[in-house]
């Protein structure tokens, strides 16, 4: 396993396929409360961030594009997103596949890459789809930038930029407290789960 | 003599583990036999209900030593889904056993038949002889998540040998039941040892394997410390050196030996236990009354 | 009776119609797009569900759109003011620009969720499995139907477990942000524990058996499916021609 090899097949195992409604389930339902609580942040990528982690850019895709399907069902707004909810789950996969999430400066790191990744594949969804409008408070940001004079897409990036960051770097944050609950042998069921059971025994 | 299941010089080690959780374990059971394992927890009976099923070396990764015949082939050689056509498991926990996407008890007990290819009319019709079989037809348009531990863990039997798997592995079954789920549950089990299937379980109610077992292995700390039938095993003193039980009747059989008691042999059950008194009462009993 | 019929088509036969639709919409202007709504809302009353359709589209299209359009009419970059008090401008081309998109987003978004509204997933599922889809692909889609609901309930009820025992669900940011963490963290161990006994579960019940699944639910696919895919598509690509070669001209 030292020799760093992946491959889509080798991510994939049951154990991989098995995480993936569970992971679905967390998206889901890490939106609903934190909408409960009226937290300003969605915290609804925690699912695909924890199997992408876990098991690779391939599985984390494969759940985020399915947790933006069924979103889709009660909501279509949410299907053009799930392009974010894709590159965020291999885009997190890769940053693991690196070690990138094996101390606290490098998580940050890593939630600073997956704000902008987000960011800058939702804005112009956001911006051409639904000419700026997100359904969520923060289109009152979009708004005092649109007012301050900047074009919409500038407006929106920006926007987004900011929540996005917050919300990837608080995910990331709670889905590390998640990995250090799980027992090592569970871990070591996942093709990355090795990278998270040295430092502890 | 040919065995149906061999255990050859056993030696596993989980991949995250210190130490082998098994450590050169041999013993084979014929076909038709009903084995049961007993030992304290943690001596590696699920272990080794899952060596036998070839989860290990196929879901747990690990070590593995010497071998596991089924038929008189190796499980190294075949895949997890093919000895699924052979050996039946059924474990713990009654509710992480549903397949999770079925929306009645029917369509569960279903789901194996569908993953073997059997043809829909022959299944449902199986799938009603199950039922009968496993008095669980009351239950086939319930959602198997709302059932009770006791109801799931009969759909669960029932979903397994709807299959007619050769073998059955039964890991704890009742553990998590109560009395009457426990009752229940070993009345399926009755009747499969009836259909001479070959069953292999491990369980901690000792009376109840007295009474249906003939073959018994006692595992501590990963090695087999006894193996033999049921009366040499279930009146062996050394039995209760492990941390394990003897049925009520074999204890108060040993106790009865030990303050002068002279019965014939050690009675293991309910219906033994019964002959010997009587039969000690007859000769002896009159000279204490 | 029509909606009976309509109602026992394939799922993939209602999925061509919404994606044709879906994308005809980009060929054309508004007044075709608003008339595809209309189309779409027929279709609603003909399986009798017309008033839960358009409360559907209330809560989850229709706030969009008017956030759009106060949006877009305020900022958008344009000359023919139709109206203003003080600094504040609506402007024409906003107004026509939010037209156009919002009238397209109500058809996409329109078309996905009738599909959804008129078809079990289980159905789709199942269709798609009869064209190829991998069986281990479809249980990750079913159980996950399945899972939703269970876990919701269970968050549920850990949620008020977590109000009895006094952890603040309420209050200022700080607390409720807190609450958030007791609310699912136990809630996603306890369900990643689980699923290495429901992957033994599957196995057990020959999930990777080398013979291939039959499966006793199967959707029907009629002749009148495949012609009304034909017919779908080769209308699509007409309008698109149509549509290509008037602008062209």
């Amino acid at each position: 396993m030292e020799g760093n090899k992946y491959s889509i097949k080798a991510d994939f195992t049951l154990m991989a396929m098995m995480l993936i409604p569970i992971a679905i389930a967390i998206n889901i339902l890490g939106g609903q409360i934190a909408a409960a609580l009226k937290l300003p942040i969605y915290v609804d990528t925690i699912g695909t961030l924890l199997i992408a982690i876990l098991a690779g850019p391939w599985v984390g895709a494969l759940t985020g594009l399915l947790s933006n399907l069924i979103n889709g069902i009660f909501d279509p707004v949410f299907i053009p997103y799930a392009m974010v909810s894709i590159a965020v789950g291999l885009v997190a996969g890769y940053l693991s596949r690196a070690k990138m999430f094996n101390s606290i400066g490098k998580m940050i790191i890593s939630g600073i890459i997956l704000g902008l990744t987000a960011a800058i594949i939702s804005s112009p969804i956001t911006a051409f789809m639904f000419g700026g409008v997100t359904g969520s408070g923060s289109t009152l940001i979009t708004g005092v930038f649109l007012a301050a004079g900047q074009s919409l897409l500038k407006s929106v990036i920006t926007t987004s930029i900011i929540t996005d960051l917050a919300d990837k770097i608080i995910s990331i944050a709670f889905c590390f407290f998640i990995i250090k609950s799980i027992s090592i042998r569970y871990l070591s069921k996942f093709s990355l789960g090795t990278h998270f059971t040295k430092k502890r025994a | 003599m040919d065995y149906l299941i061999e255990i050859q010089q056993v030696t596993y080690q989980y991949p995250t583990g210190e130490k082998p959780v098994l450590q050169d374990v041999s013993f084979q059971i014929k076909k038709g036999e009903f084995c049961a394992i007993i030992g304290p927890n943690g001596s590696g009976k699920t272990t080794l209900c899952n060596a036998i099923r070839g989860f290990i070396p196929h879901f747990y990764k690990g070590e593995l030593h010497g071998d596991v015949r089924i038929n008189g082939k190796s499980i190294k050689d075949q895949t997890v889904g093919e000895l699924s056509l052979q050996v039946g498991f059924v474990f713990q926990n009654p509710f992480s056993q549903i397949s999770g996407v079925s929306e009645t008890v029917f369509e569960e007990i279903r789901f194996g038949l569908e993953n073997l290819g059997i043809d829909t009319v022959v299944a449902e019709k199986r799938v009603d002889e199950v039922m009968k079989l496993t008095k669980i037809t009351h239950l086939q348009d319930r959602n198997p998540f709302e059932l009770s531990g006791g109801q799931l863990q009969r759909v669960a039997l029932a979903s397994i040998i709807v299959m007619e798997p050769d073998i059955l592995v039964i890991d704890e079954p009742t553990s998590q039941l109560d009395p009457e789920g426990t009752e229940e549950v070993f009345e399926i089990i009755r009747l499969m040892k009836e259909k001479q299937k070959t069953i292999i379980l491990v369980e901690h109610k000792m009376e109840l394997i007295a009474e249906y077992a003939d073959h018994i292995i006692l595992i501590d700390d990963g090695k087999v410390i006894l193996n033999g039938n049921n009366e040499e095993i279930l009146t062996n003193e050394k039995v209760l050196e492990h941390n394990t039980l003897l049925p009520q009747y074999a204890m108060l059989g040993l106790e009865l030996r030990k303050h002068g008691v002279n019965l014939d042999r050690i009675p293991v059950t309910e219906k033994q236990a019964k002959e010997e008194l009587t039969k000690w009462f007859a000769q002896e009993g009159q000279i204490y009354v | 009776m029509a909606g009976d019929n309509i109602l026992k088509l394939n799922p993939l036969t209602k999925i061509t119609f919404a994606i044709c639709l879906s994308i005809s919409v980009f060929f054309a202007d508004y007044p075709y797009a608003l008339g595809c709504f209309i189309v779409l809302c027929f279709i609603a009353g003909f399986y009798r569900i017309l008033k839960d359709y358009l409360i559907m589209l209330l809560k989850t299209l229709f706030i969009i759109i008017i956030f759009m359009f106060i949006l877009q009419a305020l900022f958008y970059p344009g000359h023919e003011i139709v109206w203003q008090w003080k600094f504040i401008s609506i402007k024409q081309e906003g107004l026509m620009y939010a037209l156009s998109l919002s009238s397209k987003i109500l058809v996409i978004g329109g078309s996905i969720l009738l599909f959804f509204k008129t078809t079990h997933v289980k159905d789709l599922v199942s269709s798609l499995e009869q064209v190829g889809l991998s069986p281990a692909f479809a249980y990750v889609i079913l159980s996950t139907l399945q899972i939703i609901p269970q876990m919701e309930k269970r968050s549920r009820q850990i949620m008020d477990a977590q109000r009895s025992r006094g952890v603040e669900t309420e209050g200022n940011l700080l607390s409720r942000a807190k609450a958030f963490i007791p609310s699912l963290g136990p809630l996603i161990l306890s369900s990643i524990v689980g699923t290495e006994e429901r992957a033994i579960t599957l196995e057990a019940r020959a999930f990777s058996a080398p013979v291939k699944k039959v499966r006793a639910h199967v959707v029907k696919e009629t002749p009148t499916d495949k012609w009304l895919r034909i017919l779908f598509i080769s209308l699509l690509i007409l309008f698109m021609i149509w549509r290509v070669v008037l602008w062209i001209i």
